[in-house]
């Protein structure tokens, strides 16, 4: 009975720990897998020159472009979904009662966390595509159909903000719940109003929870390829005004369409339309990085948040 | 005309007047009642201290003062509260308003996690939103000053009220108070997280501030008690069992209760 015991014991402790080695082992795997191969094709003029659509390796350039995109995509994506998101995080968190319409809104919300992104990509491209809409993309020219492209920044930032909204309005409203009833009473006990309230002490007591939220939201635009594919459109350029960089273009610039590093690896990899395996794998690793920098920070905003804390 | 009678009737009655008066007041939490045919005039100028065992609605009624029960969603009371004669739960009475003339300090000390300076700008913009920051800072050096915390902290005023002692920081949180000029200071049990100086230093503050503003404390120090306050009143079980001077109170209680609780065999 009691070796028995024992055994199940050992057995269940080896496989849990077996299961976080693989875990780990896979991560690691995937990271040096994209370093090892990846490396060799990393340097500055890599990193500085616009793509350039081609079959043969040597002149098809470089990934700023597509790196410069997924930069801006996720600016915009961000801009759109933060006030919102943190709008309807306030409401449900220090607004709302508690009543049927505020439940169905809630598992509305997590209705909308499961749609997968293909299918948010696909309602963007019917929305932005009516002519009404036609100045976030640009219209269809050249056909009688009055008709909005329904591609661009512009559109697919705003279809990147209703795909991470869900996990943005969750993070927030979990970082204004923590903030601890004693700071809101001393508020309104000096006369504040309760927007006041909420501007002055809530949002900033829940500031690393709300950062954190941002840099999910981050984290799920840069990785996405669907809404990319469908709202940013399939060019390695940016087709904007040249030059796309310069600021009194930057309005056309959003715009117009352009790639971002996930819809470039799609273009060079074999295993989608191109031939150039190198450089996916190069555009791959600082897509890896990226991600790997945002998720450093989220630990450093945690510490930070506790160093607060104890101080 | 009738406009002009009424003002004088108002300015008469503050000049005469109790500040505060509590008639037939109940007070429900859901079904659970924690206030009882409450009756008290509390005076212009004078400490009243609330004293009593544990549960018995000081804190209830304190929160009734400025209204934060409002917040609690089961809250509900019966009964008139009056504030320089005019009722603070009529509907359209402003909250923001009463507020700030009814200023509170917590059992807890509650700075916001932020510096000492924010602590005191922030309420003091919201109060006076055009003020320069001359005046802010003098402001500001005024209220720590009259809650004698301004030496302590003179070169420090831009660190993080966190980093104050339990004491400090409850003398911050007094400073905080003043900042909105209030005419009454509602104190809930402050020294109750505090060391005995700390304790005599607050004390000290209460016995000054009197001169300017009107004080209403909740305290389970019966000597303490003894100590600051011009009048008590005795709380049990939602009821205001005796209530008189602190010499009436503590030297000749007229209730078998009241004696047994001021001379603590309860
Ligand atoms: N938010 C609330 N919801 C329900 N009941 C409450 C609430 N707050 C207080 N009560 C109840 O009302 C009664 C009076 O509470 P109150 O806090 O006024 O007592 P107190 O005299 O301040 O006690 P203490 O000396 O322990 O602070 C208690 O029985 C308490 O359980
Ligand atoms: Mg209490």
């Amino acid at each position: 009975m009691i070796s028995g015991r024992n055994v199940m014991e050992k057995a269940g402790k080896s496989i849990s720990w077996l299961s976080a080695f693989v875990t780990i082992a896979a991560c690691i795997g995937i990271i040096l897998f994209f370093l090892l191969n990846g490396i060799g094709e990393i340097n500055l003029e890599f990193l500085t020159t616009e793509p350039i659509a081609s079959t043969r390796a040597d002149v098809g350039g470089g990934i700023s472009t597509p790196f410069f995109g997924t930069l801006l995509l996720t600016l915009v994506g961000i801009c759109f979904a933060l006030p919102w998101a943190l709008g309807t995080a306030i409401y449900l968190s220090e607004y709302a009662k508690k009543n049927v319409m505020v439940s169905f809104f809630r598992t509305a919300i997590d209705v909308l966390a499961g749609v997968p992104t293909i299918v948010i990509a696909i309602m963007g491209v019917a929305v932005f595509s009516l002519p009404q809409l036609g100045f976030l993309s640009s219209m269809v020219e050249g056909t009688s159909a009055n008709k909005a492209f329904g591609r661009s920044f512009l559109v697919a930032g705003f279809t990147m903000a209703m795909m991470i909204l869900p996990y943005i309005i969750k993070t927030c409203e979990e970082a204004i719940k923590t903030v601890p009833e004693t700071f809101k009473e001393a508020s309104l006990a000096l006369g504040a109003s309760k927007w006041h309230t909420i501007v002055k002490v809530v949002l900033p007591s829940a500031k690393n929870g709300i950062i954190t939220a941002i840099i999910l939201g981050m984290g799920r635009i840069i990785g996405d390829t669907a809404i990319v594919w469908l709202c940013l459109g399939g060019t390695l350029r940016m087709t904007g005004v040249q030059p796309w960089f310069s600021p009194e273009n930057w309005m056309s610039t959003v715009q117009n369409t352009g790639s971002t590093l996930t819809s470039y690896i799609y273009f060079m990899s074999p295993a989608g339309e191109g031939n150039m395996t190198e450089k996916a794998m190069g555009a791959s690793l600082i897509l890896i990085i990226l991600i790997v920098v945002l998720n450093l920070l989220t630990d450093v905003i945690g510490n930070i948040n506790k160093s607060v804390m104890e101080e | 005309m009738v406009m002009q009678l009424e003002v004088r009737k108002r300015l008469e009655c503050v000049e005469t007047d109790p500040v505060i008066e509590v008639s037939n007041l109940d007070v429900f939490y859901g079904e659970k009642q924690a206030l009882k045919d409450v009756n008290i005039k509390i005076f212009k100028n004078q400490i009243t201290a609330f004293i009593g065992p544990s549960g018995c609605g000081k804190t209830t009624l304190l929160r009734c003062f400025n209204r934060m029960n409002d917040m609690i969603k089961t809250f509900r009371m019966e009964g008139e509260i009056l504030l320089d004669c005019e009722d603070i739960y009529t509907s359209d009475h402003d909250v923001i308003a009463l507020r700030k003339k009814v200023g509170m300090v917590f059992q807890q000390p509650n700075p916001l996690p932020t510096s000492i300076y924010n602590n005191l700008s922030l309420p003091i913009k919201e109060h006076f939103p055009k003020i320069t920051k001359e005046d802010l800072m003098n402001v500001i050096n005024k209220k720590l000053s009259a809650a004698h915390l301004l030496s302590e902290i003179e070169n420090r005023i831009h660190e993080s009220a966190l980093k104050l002692s339990g004491g400090q920081q409850q003398r911050l949180c007094i400073a905080r108070a003043l900042t909105i000029e209030p005419e009454v200071i509602l104190f809930d049990e402050p020294c109750s997280a505090l060391d005995p100086i700390s304790t005599m230093k607050i004390e000290e503050l209460l016995m000054r501030f009197k001169e300017k503003y009107t004080i209403i404390i909740v305290t389970h120090n019966m000597q303490q008690a003894t100590r600051i306050a011009d009048k008590v009143a005795f709380f049990f079980q939602g009821e205001i069992i005796e209530q008189g001077t602190a010499d009436d109170l503590f030297v000749n209680p007229q209730q078998e209760l009241t004696q047994r609780y001021v001379t603590g065999r309860f």
